[in-house]
C-alpha cells in the first residue's frame, strides 16, 4: 500500500504542529492534571500529608476563625502558597477537599509543563525533543501525586522554572524586561519556600558576574541593583513580617516552630547524621533525586546534562543560565549539610520516610536535559526514547511512588482519624471550644471537618492565652498530647488550677481528649465573646 | 576453493568449540546415567538448581507418562519450583524448555540415559548460538573472524558457558532472540515475518519476560515494513502488509500457552506463576485444618515483582557488584558499547545498532527492576545471558572498527583471559552461589562470589563426568582447570588474532 503526500501538506502540517504545539501541550497537561486530581481525592491520598492538611488549615484561618485576618499566616512557612488559597478557602468543600490548595498546584504544574516546552524551544530543540521533555515532567507519578495535592512543591517548581526560563532569555536576548520579569518570578519562589532565596541568590551571582566579564562594573552593578530590588522584595518583605508580628526578623528562622528548633530536637536525638557531613548529604539527596525522578530516567538526564555543557552549537551565555536549572540540587545538599533540613530515606538512613518529596525539585530540570539529549543524539534517539517509556509504563503499573510512601506509612502522615472522627461524632452537635495546640495538631484540625472558630489555638491571641490560663472558663474540650511538653497545650495547662475539672474521654496514639466535668458546663463560654483582635 | 577452505577452518572452530563443551557435562560414579537414577541434588549435580530439577522433571513425565502433572514424591524433587492446586503438583515455569526437551530425552533413552539427552539439548542450543552470533556479526561486517571472535565471547567469555549444562531458560531464550535478530537482518517478507512470530510466541512459552525482552525486535521489524520515498514535490509512504504474518505466525504459539494454562490452572491466560509455589508435601500437612486469617488487603499493595524503586540496587547487582556484576563476571562484555559507539557512526546500521541496544537496555532494567535480580543461588547474572549474547554482537563491530587500535587490542586481551578465567570456573564447578544476604545466615560459611567455586576446586568437589571418569586419579581438579581454562583461552586468542589480523572487508 502506498500513499503519496504533497510536500506543500506536510510543510503546512509541520507550520501548524510548531504553531499550536504549546496549546496542544497545554490541553494534554489540563487533561492529565485534572485526571489524577479526580484520581487522588476518590482514593484519599490527596490529604494524605500532614503537611498539606496544615497548609489548608493556615489558609482557611486567615478568613474563619476566633481571629481570622493575615496575621495567621504566621512564620517558618512563607505566605504565598496561603495567600492564593484566600479566594477560594472559605468554601468548606474547598477547604476541606483540599481542591484549594492543589488548583494552585495543578496550575503550577500546567505551567510547568509549558515553561520546560518554551525553554527547550528557545535553545532551538526540535518538537521530538520538546515533546519528550514535557512528557519525562508530566509522566513522573511523584509529580502527578504531588499536583493533586495541597503541597507547596509544584508552585515553587512552576516559579523557579519561570525564574529560570526569563533568565534565559536575558542571557540569550539581553532584554531588559526579561531580567525583571525573571525577577519577579524569582520573588515569588522566595514567597513560597527557602529554595527560591537560593535561587536568588545564585542567580544574583550569575547575573552580575556575567555582565562584570561581558561589560564593565558600572553595568555589573547596575544589573545587580536592578535583579535584588525586585528579586530580593520578597525576602524583605517577609524579614519585615516577622519584625513586625513576632518582634524578630529571625523569628521564621530560630524561634520555636522553626526547622532549625526541629532539627535541633532531631540533632540531639542523634538522628540528624547529615549535619555536617557533606558525603551522608550528597548521598541521601541523591537518593531521593533517584527514587522521586527514577534511576534510569536520572542516568539519561545526567547524561543530557553533559550533553548541554559540552555542546558546541550552544554558545556560553546559554550554558550560564542553564546552571540554574540544577540550584534545587546544590540547595538541598546544603540545607542538609548545615542542619537546616531533614530527610529520610527508608533503609538508608532510618526505617522510614520523610521529606523524600525533596528529591521531586530537580525533575524538570531532567526533562529539559533530556529533551535536549534526544534532539542532539538523532542516531540513538529511538532507542532513547523506547527504553524511558519502558521504565515509565512499569512505574504506572507499580504505581511506585515515594512520595505517597511517605504520606502513606512516612513520616510525612499522621493518622489522625481516631481523634478526628471523636471530635466530629461528640462535638459537632454540642456547643462548646476546643482547645488545641495547631502548631502540634493541626491534621486533626482539619480532619474533624468542624470549621475554624470552635477551635482554641496559639493564632487565636486572647482567646488562646484566656483558656490556656483558665482552661474551665474556656474549653469544653482539651486535645493534647498528655505528658509532651513539646504540646503548647498541656505544657501551659497542666499548670493551671482549672485543669482538674477535666476528665479524659478518648485516648488514642496521636492526642487524648478531655472533656470538662459536667458540673463545670455551666459556666462555660461557647461563645466568642471578645472584642475584635488586632 | 577458497571459500571451501574458510568454511572448513572455520568448520574446525566450532568443533573444537564444541569438544570444549565435552568437560562441563556432569556425571559421576562412572555413570552417566547415575543422576538421573538417584536424584541426587548435590552441589555440582545436574540437579543443584530446582531451575533445573523443576523443567527436567517435566520433560520426563511428558516423555515417560505424557502427563504433566507430578506425583507427590516427583513434587518434593522438584521443590521448590512446584505449585500445588486442587490436590495436584505441577512445575510453576513456563513449559517450553521442558517441550522441546521431550525429544532429547527420548534419543538420551535410547542409551538408557535420558537426562543426559535433555540436558545435552541446551549445550547444543548453546552451539547454534554461537553459530547465530557469527552468522549476525559476519552478515553486518563480512568478516568471518569477527563473526567467530564474538561468537566465542559468548560461550567462553559469559556466564553462558556455565548455563550450558543445565536445564535452564536462558539459552533457549537466547536462541529464540538471536534467530528473531538475525531474521530482521533480512528483507521483510511472509516467511520471515511469519518464523518471527513463531519465535516470539515460542520465546513467550520459554519464559513470559521474554515478551518484552523481544519487543524492541518487533518494533524494529515493523519500521522495516515502511518505506519513504521522496519525489520532487511529494513524498510516498509505503506499507507492506506481510507484518500481519508476525501475529499470525505468533498465534499458534500463544493458543498453545493458553491451553496448557487451561489444563493447570483452569483459566487460559493464569500463569502457574501467578498461583505461587508450595512448599509442604506432607500427609498430615494436606488433612490440617485450613488455617483462615482475615488480612485486612492493602488498597495500595503492589501486585507486581517489577518495581522502578528496585532499579539503583538493581543496576548496581547486574553490572558491578562482586555477588553477579558483569564487572566482576564478565567484564569482557562492556566492549559492546563501544561496539555502539563504532555501529552508530554508520546512518545504515544505526536502526539495527539502536534495536540490538535497546533488547540489551530492556534486558537490564527489566530484571534490575525485578525483586530478586541475583536469581536466587545462581553463577553470575543469569537473567542477562540473553543481554550477554546481544552484547556479543555488538563486540563484533567494536573488534571490526577499533582491531588495529593497540590499546583495544591489548585491552580485549586482557579482559578475554579473565572473564573466560572466572566463567571456566562457573562451568565445571557449581551455578550455585548463594547471595550475599542469604550467604550472612548460612551455618556453614559458604563465600557469595566466585571465590566459592575455587574453593569447591581446591577441594576437588566437581562433577564433570569427564574429570571424575578419566583424569581424577591424574591430576588434581585445580589442575583441570587450569589446563582445560588453558585451551579454551588458546582458542580465544587465536579466533582474535585472525580477527584483527584479517584484512578490512566491505561492511553490509
Amino acid at each position: 500500500m502506498s500513499i503519496k503526500f504533497n510536500e506543500k501538506l506536510i510543510s503546512n502540517i509541520k507550520e501548524k504542529i510548531n504553531k499550536h504545539g504549546l496549546f496542544l501541550v497545554f490541553i494534554a497537561l489540563l487533561f492529565v492534571s485534572i485526571y489524577h486530581f479526580i484520581f487522588f481525592y476518590l482514593n484519599g491520598l490527596g490529604l494524605a500529608y500532614n503537611d498539606a492538611r496544615s497548609h489548608l488549615d493556615i489558609g482557611r484561618r486567615v478568613v474563619e476563625g476566633l481571629k481570622p485576618g493575615l496575621a495567621q499566616l504566621g512564620s517558618v512557612w512563607l505566605p504565598l502558597p496561603h495567600l492564593l488559597m484566600i479566594p477560594t478557602i472559605w468554601n468548606d468543600f474547598m477547604w476541606h477537599s483540599g481542591l484549594s490548595g492543589a488548583l494552585q498546584s495543578m496550575l503550577s504544574f500546567i505551567a510547568t509543563g509549558l515553561l520546560i516546552y518554551v525553554y527547550l524551544e528557545k535553545i532551538k530543540v526540535g518538537f521530538l525533543g520538546k515533546v519528550t521533555g514535557v512528557l519525562i515532567f508530566a509522566s513522573n507519578i511523584n509529580i502527578l501525586y504531588l499536583q493533586s495535592t495541597a503541597m507547596t512543591e509544584l508552585l515553587l517548581i512552576a516559579t523557579m522554572m519561570a525564574g529560570c526560563y526569563y533568565l534565559l532569555l536575558w542571557f540569550e536576548d539581553k532584554q531588559i524586561i526579561d531580567i525583571v520579569k525573571a525577577s519577579f518570578w524569582i520573588m515569588l519562589s522566595s514567597l513560597i519556600r527557602y529554595d527560591g532565596w537560593f535561587l536568588f541568590l545564585l542567580v544574583s551571582i550569575l547575573v552580575t558576574s556575567y555582565s562584570l566579564f561581558k561589560y564593565d562594573r558600572k553595568r555589573a552593578e547596575g544589573m545587580f541593583i536592578l535583579f535584588c530590588t525586585l528579586g530580593g522584595l520578597g525576602i524583605f518583605l517577609w524579614l519585615l513580617w516577622n519584625a513586625l508580628i513576632f518582634k524578630d526578623p529571625l523569628y521564621f528562622a530560630f524561634g520555636p516552630y522553626s526547622a532549625h528548633t526541629q532539627q535541633s530536637q532531631l540533632s540531639e536525638a542523634g538522628v540528624l547524621a547529615t549535619k555536617h557531613n557533606l558525603f551522608l548529604s550528597i548521598k541521601i539527596y541523591l537518593y531521593a533525586l533517584l527514587f522521586n525522578s527514577n534511576v534510569y530516567i536520572t542516568i539519561i538526564g545526567a547524561i543530557g546534562a553533559i550533553s548541554v555543557f559540552i555542546n558546541k552549537n550552544l554558545k556560553p551565555r546559554t550554558k550560564i543560565a542553564a546552571i540554574a536549572l540544577v540550584a534545587p540540587f546544590i540547595f538541598n545538599v546544603l540545607a542538609l549539610y548545615l542542619g537546616h533540613s531533614v530527610l529520610f530515606v527508608q533503609g538508608i538512613s532510618g526505617n522510614t520516610w520523610f521529606n523524600v518529596r525533596y528529591g521531586v525539585m530537580l525533575v524538570p530540570s531532567l526533562a529539559i536535559f533530556i529533551g535536549f539529549l534526544v534532539d542532539k543524539a538523532k542516531n540513538l534517539r529511538w532507542a532513547l526514547l523506547g527504553t524511558m517509556l519502558f521504565v515509565i509504563m512499569f512505574s504506572f503499573i507499580s504505581y511506585d511512588a515515594v512520595t505517597i510512601d511517605d504520606g502513606r506509612v512516612g513520616s510525612s502522615q499522621k493518622n489522625v482519624s481516631e481523634v478526628s472522627s471523636w471530635l466530629n461524632k461528640n462535638t459537632k452537635d454540642k456547643e462548646g471550644f476546643i482547645l488545641i495546640s495547631a502548631a502540634s495538631h493541626d491534621a486533626v484540625i482539619f480532619s474533624s471537618g468542624l470549621p475554624m472558630k470552635r477551635f482554641i489555638h496559639e493564632g487565636t491571641g486572647k482567646y488562646w492565652e484566656s483558656a490556656t490560663a483558665t482552661p474551665d472558663h474556656w474549653a469544653r474540650w482539651i486535645v493534647m498530647r498528655t505528658n509532651d511538653d513539646n504540646d503548647q497545650t498541656f505544657k501551659l495547662v497542666k499548670k493551671t488550677l482549672g485543669f482538674k475539672y477535666y476528665h479524659k474521654v478518648a485516648s488514642y496514639p496521636f492526642a487524648d481528649v478531655y472533656e470538662i466535668d459536667e458540673s463545670k458546663l455551666k459556666k462555660l463560654i461557647t461563645k466568642p465573646i471578645l472584642p475584635r483582635q488586632k | 576453493m577458497k571459500k571451501v577452505f574458510l568454511s572448513v577452518i572455520i568448520g574446525i572452530f566450532f568443533f573444537f568449540a564444541g569438544i570444549l563443551l565435552i568437560p562441563g557435562i556432569r556425571g559421576t560414579n562412572n555413570d552417566l546415567r547415575y543422576y538421573q537414577q538417584s536424584k541426587n541434588r548435590e552441589v555440582g549435580g545436574p540437579f543443584e538448581s530446582s531451575g533445573s530439577t523443576s523443567r527436567y522433571l517435566l520433560t520426563e513425565t511428558i516423555a515417560e507418562d505424557r502427563r504433566i502433572y507430578f506425583s507427590q514424591e516427583e513434587a518434593e524433587f522438584a521443590s521448590p519450583d512446584v505449585v500445588g492446586k486442587d490436590g495436584k503438583y505441577f512445575s510453576i515455569f513456563m513449559p517450553g524448555v521442558s517441550f522441546v526437551g521431550v525429544p532429547f530425552f527420548k534419543l538420551g533413552e535410547v542409551l538408557g540415559a535420558g537426562q543426559i539427552g535433555s540436558y545435552l539439548m541446551n549445550t547444543l542450543v548453546a552451539m547454534i548460538n554461537v553459530l547465530l552470533i557469527f552468522l549476525i556479526v559476519r552478515k553486518k561486517s563480512n568478516n568471518n573472524w569477527v563473526g567467530l571472535f564474538s561468537g566465542l565471547v559468548f560461550l567462553f567469555g559469559s556466564n553462558a558457558f556455565a548455563y550450558s549444562f543445565f536445564y535452564t531458560q536462558h539459552h533457549l531464550s537466547t536462541l529464540c532472540l538471536l534467530i528473531g535478530i538475525y531474521l530482521v537482518t533480512f528483507d521483510r517478507n511472509f516467511i520471515n515475518n511469519l518464523l518471527l512470530g513463531a519465535i516470539y510466541g515460542y520465546a513467550i512459552m520459554i519464559d513470559i519476560p521474554n515478551i518484552f525482552i523481544m519487543f524492541p525486535l518487533l518494533i524494529f521489524a515493523f519500521s522495516q515494513h515502511f518505506k519513504i520515498k521522496k519525489a520532487e514535490h511529494s513524498i510516498s509512504l509505503s506499507l507492506k502488509y506481510s507484518f500481519i504474518y508476525i501475529a499470525i505466525g505468533a498465534i499458534p504459539l500463544l493458543a498453545g500457552i493458553g491451553l496448557y494454562n487451561y489444563s493447570l490452572t483452569k483459566n487460559y491466560t493464569k500463569l502457574p506463576q501467578f498461583i505461587g509455589r508450595t512448599e509442604t508435601f506432607s500427609q498430615e500437612q494436606r488433612k490440617a485444618p485450613i488455617k483462615t486469617t482475615v488480612k485486612e488487603k492493602d488498597p495500595f499493595e503492589v501486585n507486581t515483582p517489577f518495581l522502578t524503586r528496585n532499579l539503583l540496587n538493581g543496576l548496581y547487582i547486574l553490572l558491578i557488584s562482586d555477588e553477579r556484576g558483569w564487572l566482576v563476571y564478565s567484564p569482557i562484555l562492556f566492549i559492546g558499547f563501544l561496539g555502539v559507539i563504532a555501529g552508530l557512526k554508520k546512518k545504515h546500521s544505526s536502526g539495527f545498532i539502536q534495536t540490538l541496544f535497546s533488547i540489551f537496555i530492556v534486558n537490564l532494567l527489566l530484571y534490575a527492576m525485578f525483586g530478586d535480580p541475583w536469581g536466587g543461588w545462581s553463577f553470575g547474572p543469569r537473567y542477562m545471558i540473553p543481554a550477554a549474547a546481544v552484547m556479543s554482537v555488538l563486540i563484533g563491530y567494536a573488534t571490526f572498527h577499533y582491531r588495529k587500535n593497540i590499546l583495544y587490542v591489548l585491552f580485549v586481551v586482557t579482559l578475554i583471559a579473565y572473564s573466560s578465567y572466572i566463567n571456566t570456573l562457573g562451568a565445571i564447578t557449581t551455578t550455585e552461589v548463594p547471595p550475599k544476604q542469604e550467604a550472612a545466615y548460612l551455618t556453614s560459611h559458604i563465600p557469595y562470589t566466585y571465590k566459592y567455586n575455587l574453593s569447591l576446586l581446591k577441594e576437588n568437589k566437581i562433577r564433570s563426568f569427564f574429570y571424575t571418569s578419566s583424569l581424577v586419579t591424574v591430576i588434581s581438579a585445580f589442575d583441570f582447570f587450569i589446563i582445560y581454562w588453558s585451551v579454551i583461552l588458546m582458542l580465544l586468542s587465536f579466533s582474535f588474532s585472525l580477527a584483527i589480523i584479517h584484512e578490512k572487508d566491505k561492511e553490509t
